[in-house]
């Protein structure tokens, strides 16, 4: 049952995978650990419909490579939004529509049953939508570095690992990519980007 | 302005998914990951998801009230049913009448009634019009039912929602997800086995192998029954023949204070699933989450969420109404 798996114990993921390889089931402590936020990132950027797909498939290659995890790294974040970052790739359809559907209506899509979210929608404020578009046009590249930056909290030295890429293209494609969401912010409309209310 | 801040707060309203969701999940990768090592290969399977127009999912669960983030964004939150009785001086009310009558007499009378009942049909530009009452809350707890009022364009391209305001709301992106429109819950039911036992198999493969689960999602499936072939609405109520601990209360008040009877099982994290349904046509009427067993809730139970009592209702809504109508505002 879940109950088992959700009480985490206060061993480094690095040694519940070591332990996994000869008892398969330490790895569902590491899945009770990780899955509610590897979850909530990749419902956050690809919808609600995908996710549950998406993270099953990365728990798995995570599982089926975890003879290879680094046992230099204590925790095993990166690691897992590294492979759900390849993962997401594949989806990027769905990734698409999602920041689509802001630029068409602003209505968000949350992953509320289809009742509770009519009741919870609302229109997106102008910024949603000029953010919405600046994603979309970001190269998937450039949007994996912000996005674990920003939706993952993961630091520049852990997307690094995540993504197998040198901490300096780390930080050049996070500064493409930001500039790219400022200047979609300040754009062409800057009463409707919200300023006011966004700025501190 | 700083963009990163942005970026941070863009969709931060997402929750976190429920102890159920997480669990399936497990379940399916898990499953792979046995077939590839006993020697077959093969892929997580694509589960349909419930998601549906009509009714909250079960994935939800009593995590409706244990995710608080989730509970604000539904305006949801604990509560007590008005048909309940308050707690008393010990803090418990007394569970819902459980009749040892057999369920499975029930279940095959609905069978019987149903399976000569014609389906709704709907045309892709019509509106599916749903009339609810779901719990709201203030910020001291209390809880109010009101009445919910929406409309999903069959093709899924708009959907509509009565406003505060009395105006009737377009969203004009409709199911701007992956989310199933009310068309393609009808194609997936008509893609349903009319043999109890395939249905019942098919629905394992489709939620998840325990009973659990192919309990609560033929209840889901029963709430969008109207648009079934009478072969598949007869054998929703006959596969859930199948699925064992199922029980009968035979009469039952959902929050719109509607008698009729309550089919439930008791579900490993200590709470009672009920679907109450009209006791003569079978209709869906209303569904709650009871806490049956409050040692078992507790335990699993986030911190800052208060210890709850056995009897003590979770959950409530009930569906007053569900038409097709040619436009949004038409009832």
């Amino acid at each position: 049952m879940f109950s088992r798996l959700v009480a985490p114990t206060q061993d480094d993921d690095v040694l519940l995978i070591q332990r996994s390889i000869v008892d398969s089931r330490e790895f569902g402590a590491l899945y009770a650990r990780h899955a509610a936020a590897i979850h909530r990132y990749v419902v956050r950027r690809l919808g609600d419909a995908v996710a549950d797909d998406v993270v099953a498939e990365t728990f798995l290659i995570a599982f089926r490579g975890r003879a290879r995890y680094d046992s230099a790294r204590r925790t095993a974040a990166p690691w897992l939004y590294g492979i759900a970052s390849n993962v997401i790739a594949k989806q990027h359809r769905a990734e698409t529509r999602m920041y689509r559907a802001y630029l068409r209506a602003g209505v968000d899509t949350g992953p509320e049953p289809l009742l509770d979210r009519v009741e919870n929608k609302v229109m997106a404020a102008a910024w949603q939508r000029e953010l919405a578009g600046a994603l979309v046009q970001l190269s998937a590249k450039d949007r994996d570095v912000l996005l674990l930056i920003a939706w993952a909290d993961l630091s520049y030295e852990e997307v690094s690992q995540a993504l197998g890429i040198p901490v300096g293209t780390v930080r050049s494609r996070l500064n493409r990519a930001r500039r790219k969401v400022r200047s979609a912010l300040g754009g062409s409309n800057p009463m409707a980007v919200g300023e006011e209310s966004r700025d501190e | 302005m700083n963009d990163l801040r942005a970026v941070r707060e863009f969709r931060a309203e997402v929750p976190e998914a429920g102890p159920d969701r997480l669990a399936a999940i497990h379940d399916r990768w898990t499953a792979s990951a046995d077939a590839t090592t006993s020697g077959r290969s093969r892929t997580p399977a694509a589960t349909p998801r419930i998601g549906s127009w009509l009714g909250r999912v079960p994935r939800l669960g009593w995590g409706v009230a244990a995710t608080g983030a989730l509970a604000a964004v539904l305006g949801v939150a604990v509560v007590f049913a008005p048909g309940d009785a308050d707690p008393g001086p010990q803090g418990t009310v007394a569970a819902p009448a459980i009749t040892t009558v057999s369920s499975t007499q029930f279940l095959l009378k609905m069978a019987n009634t149903v399976a000569t009942r014609p389906a709704d049909h709907s045309r892709p530009d019509q509106w599916i019009y749903v009339k609810q009452l779901i719990p709201h809350t203030d910020g001291a707890g209390k809880v109010e039912y009101r009445p919910a009022e929406s409309w999903w364009r069959v093709d899924g391209k708009q959907t509509a929602r009565l406003g505060d305001s009395g105006a009737v709301e377009i969203a004009p992106a409709g199911l701007a997800g992956d989310d199933r429109s009310p068309a393609q819950w009808q194609r997936y039911l008509a893609s349903l086995p009319t043999d109890p036992q395939a249905l019942l198999d098919r629905v394992r493969q489709d939620a998840g192998k325990s009973d659990e689960k192919a309990f609560s999602y033929l209840l889901a499936l029963l709430r969008e029954a109207t648009f079934a072939s009478p072969a598949t609405n007869a054998a929703l109520f006959r596969a859930l023949v199948l699925i064992p601990d199922i029980q009968l209360a035979d009469d039952v008040v959902d929050v719109a204070g509607r008698h009729g009877v309550g089919i439930s099982r008791v579900r490993a994290d200590g709470t009672r699933q009920e679907q109450i349904l009209n006791g003569t046509s079978g209709a869906y009427l209303g569904q709650r989450t009871v806490v049956e067993d409050a040692a078992r809730v507790n335990a699993t139970r986030p911190e800052p969420a208060p210890p709850v009592h056995n009897g003590e209702v979770l959950h409530a809504e009930a569906c007053l109404a569900t038409t097709v109508v040619n436009k949004p505002g038409q009832r």
